[in-house]
């Protein structure tokens, strides 16, 4: 059927199409519209026995489908950019393995500078790998070569990747021609694995090779791709037979007839070097292309055929090998050894800038005129190089380059009128506010440190968090108060997520002290090695913090975590706990709590919103390591968070702060409520107030007076659908019981 | 091909609002394509959302820097950012405010418009009263259709109703209705307006 639909919703639909049986995912975007829709799909039973795994990480993901795969399931995963290269030791091996698992790439860049938009560096990344890697041009092919990709996995035994343009392809839409699951069915026959994990059958999977067959292996692994050459081309005809529509194949040609130019591309941008093409040829210039929709296995004798006769080649491509140009380009320029055919390299689109069509144009005028440098990046700002080139000359003062390009364009205004940038938003940094408050009742002892004139406002205002937001507010009592603990000698690390992202980006930073942002699982790990770079130069003053969401500390960074408390290094770590990945559009988190809608827990089902029995508490796990400080905290009572940060920062070793804060868009609580929610967490001993040391309770902050569950979660349209009609009383009576353990736990009615 | 960019802030449904365009251009039989400018953008930030919509299946994937429309869903933005970027000179601009073009100071920026493809109108109000929320994207649409003509009202109820099935989806298409009878009255006013200006 011909819909209008987005792209991620079409391959979530193909892929429920191909019947999987088990779906591992980790939310980055921009895939996430991918799996949210196939977790609603599985959770609705659209799918059969599908089971669908919110998963802990990238690695987590893949490596419970290599488990999967390996007990005889059709598995299906998509991931990106950080994602890709954090599950990079799986990815060869369930190459390495032989498993025909399908996973998509949304494709976008890799950092630093952090950047979700789109580009190929990814999957370049591990083209390597021993995946086949295809390559979408618009959504229909998209859907096309996921149902392919199952079938060719399987006939091959061999992992493949589905690279589609993040944001590009996945949040477009436009129409989609999705097939009948009869059709699809007949075209993808069960899953039938050549080797399993059988009781029957038992066999040994994944054990040591050495020097003497390693090469043999990997030949074969050679050899099973040259296969996937001859399959590709043959599955056009069987998926044109079973679906009735012409798609996929190893590369496709657009008026190369009598072209003399041929341009070479991946992926989306070939709609509009396609578009480029028809005026250039209505001018006289005889140009056509060659999308390659197989990267790897590389078509090298096919395209050799197919170039011969052009007189000049140029790749555009979506990804730089940095010292070296382009990566598609030096493969091209192997496949026409010894044709005395120039290739041009050109890098273009970059982390998201727009390849526009004049550009395109332009570039090939330019080729032909030989007026392109090699390598040549498309729309390059030369004015921002320069100057920074200039300035590089006067100072050796290393650090990261971006902020001051940053600095330059902005300056220039460099956005709006460089060929291939969008309009962007502009905004202005608030001034600094100091909040005159007189005739105060507290002694200046204690008196909270937000309410003092000289407190640092470590987190400036003008960031850009959403109204009401729980953790600007959190990290903004615990940074101040982390500060004045420290005398300002205060060096913070941030994992990736909503915080990162909105006191940033490059040139704007709301951060008044040195911060550090590396990557989304690995905080705790740069926070030790900060802390033993100022113990190796006798700094002692100097503290160290680590600030994560849940996401980074319950889930992706667990493991670093674990080891920053086991070593007992002297780092504070804060977690601002908002119960869900938030950064990335509201998908379950460990620390989600039971019934909790988020779009990876949808309502729909037999047990709508998040299971209950499932998530972690990390301040246990914390005091499992017997750390000298583990507290809770709550945006709602300053005082007793900004005490337990001071206590935390006058104490050595390893410490850890969970604090509980409310997400307005991810909760759907109004923004105004944000202090009353988390105060009803409290309040109902849901989220209790609590400190201990070296792994046992000391302290508990006692409630002023119970309240039941109900008024903390009417509050929040996660839980509306425990309200009825009719009201799921057995839900909220078994979220009392979490509560009312919670207070006999922790004695907290006094 | 026409092609239209929308300007708002994060959770506004600028996004929804470009999808839905699309959709329904994809019920009147045409090709269409929405995608947003997706950024890593918070509810209150900047962002914009893009639609074409073609006879013939559309290739390029490039952003819209020429458009032919211009919906401007939050007109906060008119001073802060170049929203009038590239607009075609015989392009349409809706704007959603309750104020004149002149009290919101940006006629300088209309002046090779024709006056009847331009109109400022309440369409947060007319959200407000028919979802009792002030996402205006229903009522744009339906100022959409009537101000260019190019897209059957009734296709624009068809995508919203299809993107919200039930009670949301009605009181949107309510709200659409009602703006497209504004504006058409609005745009008859301008056409007597340009009529009698020319008859002189």
């Amino acid at each position: 059927m011909r819909v209008q639909i987005e792209g991620s919703q079409a391959v979530a639909d193909a892929v429920a199409l191909c019947r999987p049986e088990v779906i591992a995912a980790y939310p980055i975007s921009p895939q996430t519209h991918i799996v949210e829709r196939l977790s609603r799909k599985v959770k609705q039973g659209d799918v059969g026995r599908c089971q669908f795994l919110n998963v802990e990480s990238e690695l987590g993901a893949l490596s419970a489908l290599i488990g999967a795969s390996a007990a005889g399931a059709r598995i299906y995963t998509a991931t990106t950019s950080q994602g890709l290269l954090f599950m990079a030791e799986a990815v060869y091996n369930a190459a390495g393995l032989g498993l025909p698992i399908v996973m998509t790439i949304a494709n976008r860049a890799i950092g630093a500078p952090i950047n979700i938009w789109n580009d190929h560096s990814d999957s370049m990344a591990l083209r390597d790998a021993g995946w086949i890697q295809l390559f979408a041009e618009d959504n229909q092919e998209a859907v096309d070569l996921h149902i392919q990709a199952f079938r060719l996995a399987e006939d091959l035994s061999c992992p493949v990747m589905v690279c589609m343009d993040g944001y590009i392809l996945t949040h477009a839409y436009e129409p989609v021609d999705l097939p009948d699951q009869t059709l699809v069915d007949d075209f993808l026959p069960p899953f039938n694995p050549v080797q399993m994990l059988d009781p029957d059958d038992p066999i040994s999977i994944g054990a040591m090779v050495g020097p003497e067959a390693f090469t043999e292996v990997r030949y074969l692994s050679h050899r099973q791709h040259l296969r996937a050459l001859e399959l590709i081309p043959d599955l056009i005809g069987v998926f044109d037979r079973h679906l009735h529509r012409l798609s996929g194949g190893l590369y496709s040609l657009y008026l190369m007839g009598d072209a003399d130019i041929a341009v070479i591309a991946l992926g989306s941008v070939n709609g509009t070097i396609k578009d480029a093409i028809d005026e250039l040829r209505n001018e006289g210039i005889a140009v056509g292309c060659v999308k390659i929709g197989c990267y790897r296995p590389f078509p090298m004798q096919q395209l050799r055929a197919e170039l011969e006769g052009v007189t000049r080649v140029i790749v555009v491509e979506k990804d730089l090998a940095v010292g070296m140009g382009g990566i598609v380009s030096a493969d091209v320029q192997m496949a026409l050894q010894g044709l005395q055919i120039p290739v041009h390299t050109v890098i273009a689109g970059l982390g998201g800038r727009s390849i526009s069509k004049s550009s395109l144009k332009r570039m090939i005028q330019d080729a032909r005129a030989e007026r392109l440098s090699e390598p040549h990046f498309l729309d390059l700002n030369w004015t921002a190089i320069n100057e920074e080139l200039a300035r590089g000359q006067d100072t050796r003062r290393a650090g990261p380059v971006a902020e001051r390009l940053l600095r330059v364009i902005d300056a220039r205004g460099a956005r709006l009128s460089e060929g291939g940038t969008d309009v962007d938003s502009t905004y202005q940094v608030l001034p600094d506010r100091h909040l005159h408050r007189r005739n105060r009742l507290l002694d200046e002892a204690t008196q909270a440190v937000q309410s003092r004139m000289d407190r640092m406002n470590s987190l400036n205002s003008g960031h850009r968090a959403c109204q009401g937001c729980g953790e600007a507010l959190g990290a903004r009592y615990a940074v101040d108060a982390a500060m004045r603990a420290s005398h300002n000698q205060l060096i913070a690390i941030n994992a990736t997520g909503c915080l990162e992202v909105f006191s940033s980006p490059y040139p704007e930073s709301s951060w008044q002290i040195p911060w550090m942002h590396s990557l989304f699982g690995n905080a705790p790990a740069v926070a030790s090695g900060v802390a033993a770079a100022l113990r190796a130069k006798g700094r002692d003053e100097v503290k160290v913090i680590v600030q994560g969401g849940d996401g980074a500390t319950v889930d992706i960074g667990l493991g670093c975590l674990s080891g920053m408390f086991e070593r007992n290094d002297d780092v504070l770590y804060l977690c601002y706990d908002n119960e869900a990945y938030m950064n990335t559009g509201i998908q379950r988190s460990g620390s989600t709590p039971p019934f909790a809608r988020t779009n990876t827990t949808q309502i729909v089902g037999d047990h709508p919103g998040n299971l209950l029995g499932t998530g972690k508490n990390l301040p246990h796990i914390a005091m499992a390591h017997g750390i000298p400080y583990v507290g809770t905290a709550s945006v709602a009572d300053l005082h007793d968070l900004e005490e337990k940060v001071t206590r935390a920062m006058g104490l050595q070793g390893a410490r850890y702060i969970h604090i509980h804060v409310p997400c307005p868009l991810g909760w759907g609580s109004e923004p105004a409520h944000t202090i009353q929610v988390a105060r009803l967490a409290v309040e109902s001993g849901l989220f209790p107030l609590f400190e201990a040391e070296f792994g046992k309770v000391i302290r508990s902050t006692p409630m002023r007076h119970k309240v039941p569950v109900e008024r903390y979660l009417e509050l929040q349209t996660r839980f509306k659908h425990l309200f009825g009609p009719p009201p799921d009383t057995e839900a909220i009576a078994s979220i009392q019981a979490l509560a009312d353990h919670n207070i006999a736990t922790y004695g907290l009615l006094g | 091909m026409l092609q239209i960019r929308f300007h708002g802030r994060g959770g506004q449904g600028v996004v929804t609002a470009a999808e839905l365009l699309s959709m329904a251009a994809f019920s009147d039989g045409k090709h269409a394509q929405a995608f947003p400018s997706f950024g890593s953008e918070r509810m209150g930030a900047p962002m914009m959302a893009f639609c074409r919509i073609d006879r013939k299946h559309i290739r390029t994937r490039e952003a819209v820097t020429n458009p032919d429309v211009l919906i401007i869903q939050d007109p906060t933005l008119l001073h802060q950012i170049d929203l009038f970027a590239g607009l075609a000179p015989v392009g349409y601009v809706l704007i959603n405010s309750t104020l004149t073009l002149e009290q919101l100071g940006i006629e300088d920026f209309l002046k090779t418009l024709s006056v009847d493809h331009v109109c400022a109108f309440p369409a947060s109000d007319l959200s407000l009263k028919h979802l009792k929320r002030p996402i205006a994207n229903a009522p744009l649409l339906g100022g959409f259709a009537a101000i260019t003509g190019l897209i059957q009202l009734g296709s624009v109820e068809t995508a919203i109703r299809q993107k919200f099935p039930g009670p949301v989806g009605e009181a949107n298409t309510a709200a659409a209705r009602e703006a497209y009878d504004y504006v058409t009255t609005h745009i008859t006013e301008q056409q007597g307006v340009l009529h009698h200006a020319r008859a002189n």
